[in-house]
């Protein structure tokens, strides 16, 4: 075997690791993302017999985003095994007693069932915030490529942008800014008539 | 220091009552145009002026002339979402409330569209602060970590519902008369090959 083909074997079966920002991003969405590296399932040697996981270091697990109403209609179910011990705790309430708790279990039931998942979760490490310890970031050599772009504040735009985006449309020539009186009543308007319903001409039966 | 204060017209005379009668004579142009009054006090004299102003959207705007006459959003074919904030901000006035039909120049569906897109802006937190007082009960609860929204959740009017069963029973039926019309065509081929 040649040096080129032995470091090619090493660097096949080696782990590497991979960063995935979770700043905006649904978690159950992007745990099946997560899932791939932490299983190996894109390697060619991939066999689910094969243990060639990859490392994945979750940051910003707090800053999560769940759509519409989740963060109140969805429940996690807990029970002690004791009578009257059975508890569902709602998405937001768990995501404030411990940030990293919705992702973890996101990725665990994205996970296949079986005897190699507690293996695979043990590669996995989230952060709540960007603060890595420093024997975590020098391993990181990928980042994986998040689901949807962050959507930025309008405090957060700088003005130079925003006042240069084009504009839709242009205010009519009698318009007023900055004035309340749009939309509402003439306060010196006479009282009108009320109108007659309508009638069609020629249409009378008599 | 020159204090410059843009304020309508009817506003100002409705809270001074007494200069009313002598703002009278100065009405030659629209009743409620876009200007600028601008109070000067010179010694005893209170000098008033109302100077017309440009539009700060005149330089920017984009070019949306259509044949048909579609409106803005229509005639460029934009899919505007709810965090695209610069296009939704020019749809709000300085109380982050919805302008009306005859200001925006939307045709009714668009209109009805950008409605939820502002409200899922809000709701979404991005436009916070164009929000005069920053509401309480959004810091509260579920509401302090980040939600986002699903465009494709906002409910279709009744003619639009109309309109999509349309254009599907369209689409069928076209499908429909090319099957049949080949059919027939076969059978008619077939006819001929058995008179020959």
């Amino acid at each position: 075997m040649s040096s080129f083909r032995r470091a090619q074997q090493w660097a096949t079966f080696a782990r590497s690791w991979h960063l995935y920002d979770m700043k905006w991003q649904n978690p159950y969405e992007s745990a099946y993302v997560i899932k791939k590296y932490l299983s190996g399932l894109w390697k060619p040697i991939y066999h689910p017999l094969n243990n060639c996981g990859d490392h994945v270091v979750v940051i910003n697990s707090k800053e999560v985003a769940l759509p519409g109403d989740d963060w109140y209609r969805r429940a996690y179910f807990h029970h002690r095994r004791y009578a009257g011990s059975k508890s569902w705790t709602l998405a937001w309430e768990l995501h404030e007693a411990d940030n990293t708790l919705i992702v973890k279990k996101a990725v665990y039931f994205a996970l296949e069932k079986g005897l190699f998942r507690g293996n695979q979760m043990t590669r996995l490490h989230i952060f709540p915030d960007a603060n890595i310890p420093p024997e975590i970031a020098g391993n990181i050599t990928n980042q994986i490529r998040p689901l949807r772009p962050v959507p930025s504040k309008l405090e957060e735009v700088p003005d130079e942008v925003a006042s240069q985006c084009p504009q839709l449309f242009d205010l009519p020539a009698d318009f007023v800014e900055g004035s309340d009186l749009w939309g509402k009543p003439d306060p010196e308007r006479k009282a009108q008539p009320i109108r007659t319903p309508y009638k069609p001409k020629g249409q009378e039966p008599w | 220091m020159l204090r410059v204060v843009s304020i309508s017209l009817r506003s100002f005379i409705s809270s001074h009552h007494v200069i009313k009668s002598t703002t009278r004579s100065f009405g030659v142009s629209a009743w409620l145009s876009l200007k600028e009054i601008r109070e000067k006090q010179e010694g005893d004299t209170l000098i008033i002026e109302g100077v017309n102003i440009k539009s700060p959207r005149e330089g920017l705007l984009v070019k949306t002339d259509n044949e048909k006459g579609a409106c803005p959003l229509c005639a460029l074919g934009l899919d505007v979402k709810h965090t695209d904030i610069l296009i939704i901000k020019q749809f709000l006035d300085h109380n982050a409330k919805l302008y009306p039909r005859n200001i925006t120049g939307l045709c009714r569906w668009q209109q009805r569209k950008m409605k939820y897109l502002a409200e899922m802006a809000t709701r979404a937190g991005l436009i916070n602060s164009l929000l005069r007082e920053p509401v309480p009960e959004y810091q509260k609860g579920w509401r302090k970590f980040n939600t986002y929204y699903d465009e494709d959740e906002i409910p279709s009017s009744g003619s639009e519902y109309a309109l999509q069963k349309n254009r599907e029973f369209e689409e069928a039926y076209r499908l429909a008369k090319a099957e049949k019309d080949a059919h027939e065509e076969m059978l008619r081929k077939q006819r001929q090959e058995r008179r020959k």
